[in-house]
């Protein structure tokens, strides 16, 4: 019969007295890793790999330094790297829809703006003082003479001309007419009807003839006008030539090499030739509409210069987390801004993206948060498949709007990105993202917990040590530091194992040193860190308390004493996040007659996961192997799981149903101060669940709750002892015969323990020892054989399989 | 108690309609006068519209279209109501007294019959006309003024000191140059002329002064020299206030002609 477990394997205690200091004061800051060699090889692989699309995912479990390490391997890297070039957008000239892309030497972008923001405000002084010049007006005065005077010139011939004819040059409100003339005054209509017909006929071809002379000397003057304009045009440019050509050229020898800057200082030039206009004084009132604040002066805008990128203060390869991945906040956007109810833009509105400002260096994303954002996984991995950060606006994609946009220039990329996300994410984007795997070589897989070796236990208290000096917490004692690697080791559900998931050693330090400072202790001590922790527990106990009353009630029916046939404790874990917990659920099992089919009511009714039908079906194999190979497996039985009322999955319930089922078979009554957890495989070996620790505490409560009676126990997995971290209460109950753990490798060891009664192994013919549970449930079935001989068997319609798994887990 | 002096701007169809308001503005301001404005319809433009042959060469279309007496009528009102706005803009802007009135005849003689003695009269028209400026800001207050001389003749008459007289009160709200001809046949005449002037014109004158001797006062030649000294306005002693011997000054000018005396 197996005996229960010694109480000092039911936890693997930290000793304090290993330690050599007496709080973590003493201790040196952890700068590395705890038990992640393979990550951290990984990381520093794939940050230090200069090659194209190698790219990093970081995977693992939240908590467990993912962050820290990356981050602390590209500080060292990033550090020693060279910083990057500054990024400025400017005014295309030639294409003003499609802004051009300025690379220039880091923290000389700074300059470049500033030095075109000095040259402007050069200009608005410059040009005006040129043009109110008397150089100038003196030109413009002489062209203008030289056009007033072919002008006059021409109006005055042409009047002489019609003198001579005794006819009149007159100005009209529109225009010119000629008119006859008699004493120096114009003809009436009738003087001139009294004149000879002849005359009148002369008068009017000569008027008919001067008014074609008149034509073309109207046309001439506008054909002056226009060669005026041109002179003072051209004027106009070689007087700003002179005002701008010399300190564009001052520039220009500043931004030599530089040749995209050249090229653009060139274009400034020509453009502010072109406009000079926007330069000089404005004269009289500027006409304005009621709503428009600007146009008092004429914008100059468009000569600055839009600094995207500015690594004047930076130190090596610039390193950008992003903490929000949207699309825009990854790409860059063009903003908008509304005139007249329209929205307008241009390159000055250009914003960047995290991949502007992170380019030259390393772009850390966490991967869920990325996915979630619409359209930006698809624009990240746009750009490093293209190598550029290019702004493409969602809107105009989707021709969501139609307000005029920008098309800049894309600008060349070379940035490491360091995706950090779940396990799943990664096998799911391995899985359906082809893209994904050509861009994302390099995966650092972070492990959950480490090994407890005393090495990794003192390093975890130097990590104690950093995280109370980096969070202003008061050191921890020695025992404290214990105390948290047993915890620790609980997170791990293994007893040879710490979590490495520190967010909850973190969170459950800091209220430990919130009771210690209470206390007016100078450091934190083993009573504060299990103080915090039954707080912590408390807090989130009251689903507990609740489905613990009502077992302690009798609602939920739960027998921690006596026996009863087909009748078991099985144990059930509910999960709900950072905090677990189990308590007894009674599985029943009824058999009849039957063509070997085990019904799972859980399954039948969809409240039953794959595993747990898996499980089932296990343990069906396993009695028709086992008893019936060479007869009729005549069995009909079902198996429920009382009182439930969400879905079951798991198959840590099978040996707790298997066991129920021979208590049917052999008609034999189990213990019911025992409850019972494990798996079984079809040759009847009893294998190892999950959170062994909370479903021995679960019943332990029930128990303990209506008395300890040193008959009540849990049943477990042999393969489960090394997990085992129990709580002081139970150790201690344990230690003193109150309570037991049972460790069982077969289901055999598991019925005797249930049933008081030897499971019965065969002998050397295959004759089973009467009176034991094998032999009476080899009985039994020889009984329905017989009878199903005999009988007509109706056979049960079989209905699909169950739902997936929700809620609870066995 | 003396009448307020008023400056009479006499516009007509082919008057130079800015240039004159900017002079006339600047005198009555420079002098506290009124400005008065009289717009003179050309009546040999009706005659001429009732001519059967009477045709109009459009500025700047350079289209031809029979004129009929309705067009210069309208055309008529077309100006005088700009002449209008111009003047109230002008006059608000500088806070002077003004009016608009209109009659019918010659531009000289009918402003001269409207002005009294003391009157200051400002001219100015171009048969060759002007070219619109194409919606241009108009342009700063007194700009041509300030830019180009004011020219005025001084041949020692009483007429000729209140010419003077006028030119300084112009560079009192429009300083700039001051270019004085005086007609003289020989360097002793020119000489005393000069002397006589540059004592009228020195005191309260900030304005530099250039002394331009002119051999005679032939429409001719004052226009040549206004052409060659680019002449804002031309300020003329006007004994005599004979509409005849300005007509031709008036016509060969290139800028406003103001008559004082």
């Amino acid at each position: 019969m197996t005996e229960p477990l010694p109480s000092d394997r039911l936890a693997h205690r930290t000793d304090p007295s290993r330690f050599a200091f007496a709080t973590t004061a003493e201790l040196d800051d952890l700068r590395e890793l705890i038990g992640q060699p393979r990550a951290a090889r990984a990381v520093e692989f794939g940050v230090g790999m200069d090659r194209d699309r190698y790219h990093v995912y970081v995977m693992g479990p939240p908590g467990t330094g993912r962050h820290t390490l990356v981050e602390r391997v590209i500080a060292e890297r990033a550090g020693k790297a060279a910083r990057p070039p500054d990024w400025a957008y400017v005014n295309n000239f030639a294409a003003p829809h499609r802004p051009l892309a300025l690379e220039l030497p880091p923290g000389r972008g700074h300059e470049l703006r500033d030095d075109m923001r000095a040259l402007i405000e050069e200009l608005q002084g410059t040009i005006p003082a040129v043009f109110e010049s008397e150089e100038y007006s003196a030109k413009v005065e002489a062209v203008d003479a030289e056009f007033r005077d072919r002008h006059e010139h021409a109006f005055s011939t042409l009047g002489a001309q019609a003198t001579e004819q005794g006819i009149a040059l007159l100005r009209t409100p529109a225009g010119f007419s000629f008119a006859p003339v008699k004493d120096g005054e114009v003809m009436s209509p009738e003087d001139f009807g009294k004149l000879p017909e002849a005359d009148q006929k002369r008068i009017e071809g000569a008027i008919t003839q001067l008014q074609s002379q008149l034509e073309h000397v109207v046309r001439d003057v506008l054909r002056w006008r226009k060669e005026r304009l041109e002179r003072i045009k051209h004027l106009n440019r070689d007087m700003t030539l002179l005002a701008v050509g010399h300190l564009v050229d001052e520039l220009k020898r500043r931004y030599a090499g530089l040749e995209r800057v050249i090229a653009y200082l060139d274009a400034v030039q020509a453009d502010v030739i072109e406009n000079v206009d926007d330069f000089r004084k404005r004269e009289g009132p500027v006409p304005t509409l009621p709503g428009i604040a600007r146009g008092e002066e004429p914008s100059t805008r468009r000569y600055e210069v839009n600094l995207l990128v500015d690594h004047r203060d930076s130190v090596g390869a610039p390193v950008i987390n992003a903490d929000h991945p949207t699309y825009q906040n990854l790409v860059g956007r063009v903003d908008h801004i509304s005139q007249l109810g329209t929205l307008v833009t241009d390159f000055g509105l250009i914003k960047a993206g995290a991949l502007h400002r992170a380019n030259g260096g390393y772009l850390i994303v966490d991967a869920a948060k990325l996915l979630v954002q619409p359209f930006a996984w698809e624009a990240l991995k746009r750009a490093l498949t293209r190598r550029e950060a290019r702004i493409e606006s969602l809107a105009e994609m989707y021709s969501l709007v139609s307000t005029v946009s920008l098309e800049p220039e894309p600008i060349p990329l070379r940035v490491k990105i360091i995706l950090i996300g779940e396990r799943y994410l990664y096998y799911l984007l391995q899985a359906y993202d082809p893209e994904f795997v050509q861009l994302f070589r390099i995966a650092a897989d972070f492990s959950d917990e480490f090994e407890r070796t005393p090495e990794n236990e003192a390093q975890y208290a130097r990590l104690l040590a950093t995280v109370a000096r980096r969070d202003g917490l008061l050191p921890l004692g020695r025992d404290a530091v214990a105390a948290s690697i047993d915890f620790g080791a609980r997170l791990a559900g293994d007893s040879t194992k710490v979590s490495a998931n520190l967010r909850r050693v973190v969170d459950m330090l800091g209220e430990a040193d919130f009771l210690a400072r209470q206390a007016g202790r100078a450091a934190v001590g083993a009573e504060d860190v299990r103080t915090a922790l039954e707080a912590q527990r408390y807090r989130a106990d009251r689903l507990r308390e609740q489905v613990h009353e009502n077992i302690l009630r009798g609602t939920v029916m739960i027998d921690t004493a006596g026996a009863k046939v087909a009748q078991v404790n099985a144990l059930s874990v509910f999960d709900l996040g950072d905090f677990a917990f189990a308590e007894p659920t009674r599985v029943t099992a009824t058999t009849r007659l039957g063509e070997g089919q085990v019904i799972d009511i859980q399954r039948e009714v969809r409240l039953g996961g794959a595993i747990h039908s898996k499980g089932v079906l296990i343990l069906a194999s396993f009695l028709a192997a086992r008893y019936s190979h060479n007869r009729p497996h005549a069995l009909a039985a079902s198996l429920a799981f009382e009182q439930t009322y969400g879905t079951v999955d798991g198959d840590s319930a099978s040996l707790a149903e298997l066991c129920a089922l021979l208590s049917s078979l052999a008609a034999t009554p189990i213990r019911q101060s025992l409850a019972v957890t494990g798996s079984v495989n079809q040759l009847g070996e009893v294998q190892a669940i999950g959170a062994v620790n909370e479903k021995i505490e679960g019943f332990f409560d029930i128990c303990a709750a209506r008395g300890l009676t040193g008959e009540q126990g849990v049943v477990i997995p042999a393969a489960n002892v090394a997990h085992l971290m129990l709580r002081e209460d139970v150790i201690a109950a344990c230690a003193a015969g109150r309570f037991g753990v049972y460790p069982v490798r077969s289901v055999d060891e598991a019925i005797e323990l249930l049933t008081g009664i030897p499971a019965g192994a065969p002998d050397a013919v295959g004759a089973l020892p009467p009176e034991t549970v094998n032999a009476r449930v080899a009985r039994r079935l020889e009984e329905l054989a017989v009878r199903h001989r005999a009988a007509v068997v109706v056979r049960a319609p079989v209905r699909p399989g169950g739902r997936g798994r929700r809620g609870t887990r066995g | 108690m003396a009448e307020r002096i008023r400056v009479v701007v006499a516009f007509d169809t082919a008057s130079r309609v800015a240039p004159l308001i900017e002079t006339g503005a600047a005198l009555a301001a420079g002098l506290h006068a009124m400005l008065d404005a009289l717009f003179v319809e050309d009546e040999r433009l009706l005659r001429l519209a009732a001519l059967p042959f009477a045709h109009e060469l459009g500025f700047p279309s350079a289209r031809l279209r029979r004129l009929e007496a309705a067009d210069v009528e309208r055309g008529l009102r077309g100006q005088i109501e700009a002449v209008r706005r111009q003047l109230a803009a002008t006059a608000a802007a500088l806070e002077l007294p003004w009016q608009l009135n209109v009659l019918r005849g010659d531009v000289l003689r009918t402003a001269f019959g409207y002005a009294d003695v003391a009157d200051i009269l400002v001219f100015g028209r171009s048969v060759a006309g002007t070219m619109p400026e194409n919606g241009r800001a108009a342009q700063a207050r007194f700009a041509t003024l300030r830019r180009r001389p004011v020219l005025t003749l001084f041949d020692g008459s009483a007429a000729g000191a209140q010419a003077l007289a006028a030119a300084q009160a112009l560079a009192r709200v429009a300083p700039g140059a001051l270019v004085i001809l005086i007609p003289a046949s020989g360097a002793e005449a020119f000489r005393r002329l000069r002397e006589q002037a540059a004592a009228i014109a020195a005191p309260g004158a900030p304005v530099p002064s250039q002394y331009v001797s002119i051999p005679d006062l032939a429409a001719g030649t004052i226009a040549r020299t206004a052409r060659a000294q680019s002449a804002a306005v031309l300020i003329w002693p006007g004994d005599g206030r004979e509409p005849g011997v300005l007509a031709g000054i008036v016509d060969a000018v290139p800028c406003p002609v103001v008559v004082v005396g």
